[in-house]
């Protein structure tokens, strides 16, 4: 592995000189021997793509900027709901938490490629009932889980893969979140709204 | 106007953001999004699930604002969680074939461009070629410029540790380059 050169340099050396971009920093030796600078010489070229690399600016899409900030404001506006009171103690459960499961519901589904989502639409919901909230500001579109007292609707937004029918994707979607969401939290899943937002096309 | 440090900036609006303030969040997302979306795309490779490993990234962030202690500049924190993201994604998902899509250089010549595109397509797939442990060090230093120590501390490893790493990876790489010249 430890390749030298001729006239003794070790390969490594140069390699973290080039990687470095270090390679016209030379040595009194660098400066006077030909072999170094003929390896120093075709490392920079073959390195130069990944320069070029690093310099390609790949932006995180306005889409993804809005999904994310769709999921946060539905953290920041989840609402708690007591889903159960024993004589032990109750469980309460964030709608938050519903969604998740939701999600995580949607995920198993194969032409399910990407969940995007927010609470946004429960949290005007909620907040419609507070008298002297202020709208949330940004579109309520996306996921949302609200749940009553037993019960809990489910809004789902999501980008199916191409091919299969959508109606049907939105069927097994619906199915599969209600199952789960009544597995894990015990709520009656009454109505799953699914939204088809976008569809990802394999190249 | 004037300009504040952007980490002093960001430890404000981290702040804000922990007292439940979503559009100081917003900020950030967009501050940073491109840096972790970069990082997701180079560790996985395809766009998509850059996306989705970018947006659970900041879900996660968000959720966990209050472990973030500012020791460590908050790029760097972005950075751990999305290296754990992809690494998990990846997991998940060994056999999604590697899809490697590069935004159009700006370089005015075609025949130069499609060069140029052809070769950092090629340097895309050497990079997704290497092991994970030794792929991310590569991207955090050599594509994001980050020092030693942040990727030490994104990566939750010895100093020792990522100069033995990069430096394995570098020889990697550049033997792959070569083999193309």
């Amino acid at each position: 592995m430890n390749e030298r050169l001729p006239c003794g340099a070790d390969m490594d050396a140069l390699v973290e000189q080039v990687a470095d971009g270090d390679e016209r920093l030379r040595s009194p030796h660098q400066e006077i021997c030909v072999h170094c600078q003929t390896a120093l010489e075709e490392l920079a070229r073959a390195w130069a793509p990944v320069s070029a690399l690093a310099g390609s600016e790949a932006a995180l899409p306005e889409r993804v900027v809005h999904r994310i900030m769709r999921r946060i404001w539905r953290a920041a506006a989840a609402g708690w709901h007591t889903v159960a009171v024993t004589a032990r103690g109750k469980t309460t459960i964030s709608d938050w938490v519903v969604g998740l499961i939701a999600e995580g519901a949607a995920r198993e589904v194969e032409a399910v490629h990407l969940i995007g989502g927010s609470l946004a639409h429960v949290a005007q919901a909620l907040r419609s009932r507070r008298p002297g909230s202020p709208p949330p500001p940004h579109s309520p579109r996306g996921l949302a889980a609200e749940i009553g007292p037993q019960q809990a609707t489910v809004e789902i937004a999501l980008t199916a893969v191409y091919g299969p029918g959508l109606l049907d994707v939105a069927e097994a979607v619906r199915r599969t979140v209600a199952v789960r969401v009544e597995q894990m939290t015990g709520l009656e899943v009454v109505e799953v709204d699914v939204t088809v937002e976008d569809l990802h096309v394999e190249r | 106007m004037l300009t504040m440090p952007a980490e002093s900036d960001d430890a404000r609006l981290v702040a804000a953001a922990r007292s439940g303030n979503p559009d100081a969040f917003e900020t950030l997302v967009r501050r940073h999004g491109g840096k972790v979306y970069r990082v997701a795309l180079r560790l996985v490779g395809d766009p998509t699930d850059a996306e989705d490993a970018t947006q659970d990234t900041f879900v996660q962030a968000w959720r966990h604002l209050e472990r973030f202690r500012g020791d460590s500049a908050f790029s760097t924190w972005l950075y751990r969680i999305v290296v754990n993201r992809c690494l998990r994604l990846l997991r998940d998902r060994p056999s999604t074939a590697p899809l490697v899509e590069l935004p159009a250089p700006a370089i005015a010549d075609p025949q130069r461009a499609v060069e140029v595109g052809s070769q950092l397509e090629a340097v895309s797939r050497a990079v997704l070629a290497l092991p994970f442990e030794r792929r991310a060090p590569l991207v955090l230093r050599e594509l994001e410029g980050c020092t030693y120590e942040e990727i030490a501390d994104a990566l939750e490893i010895s100093l020792p540790a990522v100069k033995g790493r990069l430096h394995r990876a570098r020889r990697e790489l550049l033997t792959a380059l070569r083999g193309w010249t």
